[in-house]
């Protein structure tokens, strides 16, 4: 208190310093769901150090690293001008998704362009930006060229606009932008190594610009709109396309990714005026449907790459409604062209509020006149992080359509010196294929999970190119006739590869795409992707729910590398992947595992406290004490031979039980007793383990000597 | 093109029937982004040109909703920001009066080198009932085409 007090009587001798309360200030949290919003009940995260870095009004360039406080805010109070904030990621972390959220159009202090904060940040912007060149590129279709016929501001007004303040906030650097977007082009166009345009991955590579800004998958989903009750084969071939335009974006962020590492990224989300704006078109079921779908998918594919893409959120901005929602959306925000040439594409209103969430992803922050709305305090830049957990590796391998393997298993370690398994692939249905992720790290809360690959090839990749992918079920595609719904499309997640030239077969085109944007990768190469499941809509809900991935679905993950030869032929290329490593990054949070259960109440005893009895009729009571909170026992029988090696067989292998949520009696004050009958017992010598639940966990089976904790895989009761 | 409208013609006066052509007003009906399916015509507020030839010369007027008395000579380009100008570089008519095509430009207002080039291209379909085409939205910089879609029309006669 007195220490702000004395702050303020400091700034207010010195005219020439900002006004009082030009704040700019958010929180960072654990986002233990992942939606971008602190919910009550998520961590504030103290001590994460947040940069502001830019120019006043008044003339200085400011650079100020905070960290937060306990309470996990932050605060700078530079005054008015142009600045960039960036936290700073800490270890093990990485920045959440931002909001996405709608709000009515009532809320109060809900103005456009800016609407809600929804904030991101450029990992390497402020350190190049100070570096004095910043190149930028703005990718893909008629939103990223800002075109329309209401009076439009002019090519790349947007893009323009934003660089207009990263300028204002690093006076000297000196900043290009390539024009590359194209009016009509899809997700295909950027796999089309075309020489006549930028407007692809193969020309933006060797440019090497600093920031990547992309509009794309708008006109892969105009092109196949279905009309208004639409048979299921109209559905299916719009699916399709959306799939299709998914593996292509996949291919596209990940080789810009690992390709152009000296820049960010900036994908925009779709708004759709057909799903939200009556009053510009025939809203259609499917858009309603779909629309949200895509856009989750746009989000995750974002988030799962090595290097987290920044989403600039016009999606959330320009559609307030949910998918059962009325009419009333972003009305005055798109193009309303009386004769009907436009009608799709934003306003200079609507583009507005694209350059805000494009500035917004940044971390822009303008304060005083330069700020859309003369914002002299900017609040609510919240940031939020999800933790990794724990990576997981794959724990079994499988060659299958005459696929070749040479030391299969050194893919399923990531700690053996960059050993790889050599995978012949090139031609007909090659494939390999690993599974088996461990699933007994119960505390895991898992809230999203990266499937990675690290790899490179050997020999020569010509057209018969390859794919990664990965399936929760082991099923990469759906059976021949399958109908898609809204809950019911997702079968894989592509990890490397587009979808390919004259693809999907239900929409064939583009026969000149490149499946593969990098086929030869002399080097090690990490691609990532979220793993994602099908949405559900339950009765009665407004929004899709998104369920993670569960325990009990990692073992049968599955990814693979499989051959992908030209279509309607059989492949005649031959060459290897060397797959160093694939795994599952967990992302989430972890519940506090229960004590182990011993003999003493309320655990901590040793094991020699937990008694055994041999009754008169040959069973036998194991006594222990009770663990608190406990919602179920379970009692596992292990052969006594196996332990002398260091070895335990009471999981799957063993020779009797296990006894799960086994039947307790109360054996006194605090303990509790488990009866073995004569028949279920192992016919050797055998040792038992009690473990407990609480909340879901299991407690630790036991620990050896050393203190290290027995083999926790043999823990089957989950 | 022009040798089947003759023929077609021809036929047409040995039955003693007038030839069509697209002299008439005509309703949009239909439009179609690329090869989507989905209709996104307003038809609250359809979009209707009237043709007329005279001398061998195509003039039309087009307007929205029924407010015809607010028609503009074709093409055109409004937006609810108001009309927007339009340097129309061509218009064609088949010598059987049964195809157009316009081609227009027009300018973002700022200065900009970024050209929007709109090529309408429509043709008489059965019978005469109905006015088929698409219309070209393309972007030209100064270094040449900055892409394009493309949007397919059904326009109904009307009496």
């Amino acid at each position: 208190m007195t220490r702000g007090l004395l702050r303020a009587v400091a700034l207010l001798a010195f005219a020439a310093l900002p006004a009082f309360g030009q704040n700019v200030s958010g929180h960072a949290f654990e986002d233990r769901n992942g939606n971008g919003i602190q919910d009550p009940g998520e961590p504030s995260l103290p001590g994460i150090s947040f940069r502001l870095a830019g120019k006043l009004d008044a003339g200085p360039l400011t650079d100020t690293t905070i960290p937060t406080d306990a309470g996990g805010a932050y605060l700078f109070s530079p005054g008015s001008g142009c600045y960039v904030i960036q936290p700073l990621d800490p270890p093990g972390w990485r920045l959440g998704p931002s909001r996405s959220d709608g709000f009515p159009p009532s809320t109060p202090g809900y103005t456009a362009p800016v609407g809600q904060p929804r904030f991101s940040k450029l990992d390497q912007g402020i350190a190049l930006l100070q570096g004095g060149t910043f190149r930028i590129t703005a990718m893909g279709d008629s939103i990223a060229r800002n075109f329309n016929f209401c009076s439009s501001s002019g090519a790349f007004w947007y893009t323009q606009q934003v660089q207009s303040r990263l300028l204002c906030a690093f006076p000297a650097a000196t900043s290009t932008i390539d024009q590359a977007a194209q009016l009509g082009e899809t997700t295909d166009d950027l796999l089309v190594d075309e020489t006549n345009n930028m407007n692809n991955v193969f020309r933006v590579i060797p440019a090497q610009p600093q920031l990547i800004t992309i509009s794309a998958i708008g006109n892969d989903l105009l092109d196949v709109d279905p009309p208004s009750s639409p048979t299921q084969a109209q559905i299916n071939r719009a699916v399709a396309e959306v799939l299709d335009a998914r593996q292509n974006l996949q291919e596209i962020l990940s080789v810009l990714t690992s390709q152009v590492p000296g820049a960010d990224i900036v994908l925009n989300s779709l708004y759709d005026n057909l799903a939200y704006n009556c009053s510009t078109g025939n809203s259609t079921d499917f858009h309603r449907a779909w629309l949200p779908i895509v856009d989750r998918i746009l989000r995750d594919l974002a988030w799962g790459q090595t290097r987290r893409v920044s989403i600039a959120e016009v999606a959330a901005e320009l559609a307030h409604e949910d998918q059962q929602g009325g009419c009333s959306g972003f009305e005055g925000k798109i193009c309303r062209d009386i004769f009907q040439l436009d009608n799709i594409h934003p306003n200079n209103a609507g583009y507005s509020i694209v350059r805000e969430k494009l500035w917004e992803s940044a971390g822009g922050v303008n304060l005083g006149p330069k700020d859309a709305l003369g914002r002299t305090s900017i609040a609510g830049a919240d940031y939020g992080y999800l933790r990794r957990v724990r990576r997981l590796l794959p724990t079994a391998w499988q060659t299958l359509g005459g696929a070749s393997a040479t030391n299969p298993g050194a893919a399923t370690s990531d700690q053996d010196g960059g050993a790889a398994a050599q995978i012949g692939l090139g031609a007909g249905s090659e494939e390999f294929r690993l599974s088996g992720f461990p699933d007994w790290y119960d505390e895991i809360q898992i809230v999203r999970v990266l499937a990675g690959v690290r790899y490179r090839t050997t020999g020569l990749v010509g057209d018969d190119f390859y794919r990664m992918e990965a399936s929760v079920t082991g099923q990469f595609r759906p059976p021949p006739g399958f109908s898609y719904s809204p809950t019911s499309w997702n079968f894989f997640t592509p990890i490397v590869g587009g979808g390919g030239p004259n693809q999907p077969p239900e929409n064939s085109d583009f026969p000149t795409e490149k499946l593969l944007a990098v086929p030869n990768v002399s080097s090690f190469r990490e691609v990532s992707a979220l793993l994602t499941k099908n949405p559900t809509l339950p009765p009665g809900a407004a929004e899709y729910q998104w369920p993670a991935l569960t325990h009990a679905e990692l073992p049968g993950t599955t990814i693979r590398v499989a051959s992908a030869p030209v279509a309607g032929t059989s492949g005649n290329d031959a060459y290897q992947v060397e797959l160093d490593a694939a795994w599952l990054d967990l992302y989430g949070w972890e519940k506090t595992r229960p004590p182990e259960v011993s003999g003493s109440s309320g655990g901590g005893g040793g094991m020699g406290a937990l008694t055994v009895e041999r009754l008169p009729d040959e069973s036998l009571l194991v006594t222990f004490g009770a663990v608190a909170g406990a919602q179920r026992y379970n009692l596992y029988m292990g052969r006594l031979s196996t332990l002398p090696a260091g070895g335990y067989d009471h999981g799957s292998g063993a020779p009797a039980g296990p006894l799960c949520d086994a039947p307790v009696q109360s054996a006194g004050p605090g303990r509790l007793s488990i009866q073995i009958p004569a028949s279920g017992q192992p016919g050797a010598d055998f040792y038992l383990l009690v473990t407990a639940h609480v909340d879901d966990v299991e407690s630790p089976a036991g620990f050896r000597s050393d203190g290290t904790e027995i083999d926790r895989s043999q823990s089957v009761c989950r | 093109m022009f040798r089947g409208a003759v023929a077609a013609g021809a036929l047409l006066g040995l039955a003693g029937l007038p030839i069509p052509t697209v002299a008439g007003r005509w309703k949009l009906v239909e439009q179609h982004y690329g090869s989507g399916k989905a209709n996104l015509a307003s038809l609250e507020a359809p979009v209707r040109i009237e043709f007329s030839v005279t001398g061998g010369r195509l003039a039309g007027r087009i307007w929205a909703a029924d407010d015809a008395a607010n028609s503009l000579p074709w093409p055109a380009l409004l937006t609810d920001h108001g009309r927007r100008p339009l340097d129309v570089r061509q218009i064609l008519i088949a010598p059987g009066n049964d195809r157009i095509k316009a081609v227009s430009r027009t300018r973002p207002s700022s200065p900009d080198d970024e050209i929007y080039e709109i090529a309408e291209d429509y043709r008489l379909a059965e019978s005469g009932a109905v006015l088929l085409g698409t219309v070209t939205i393309r972007a030209v910089a100064p270094e040449g085409s900055s892409g394009a879609y493309v949007l397919h029309r059904r326009f109904a006669r009307e009496p």
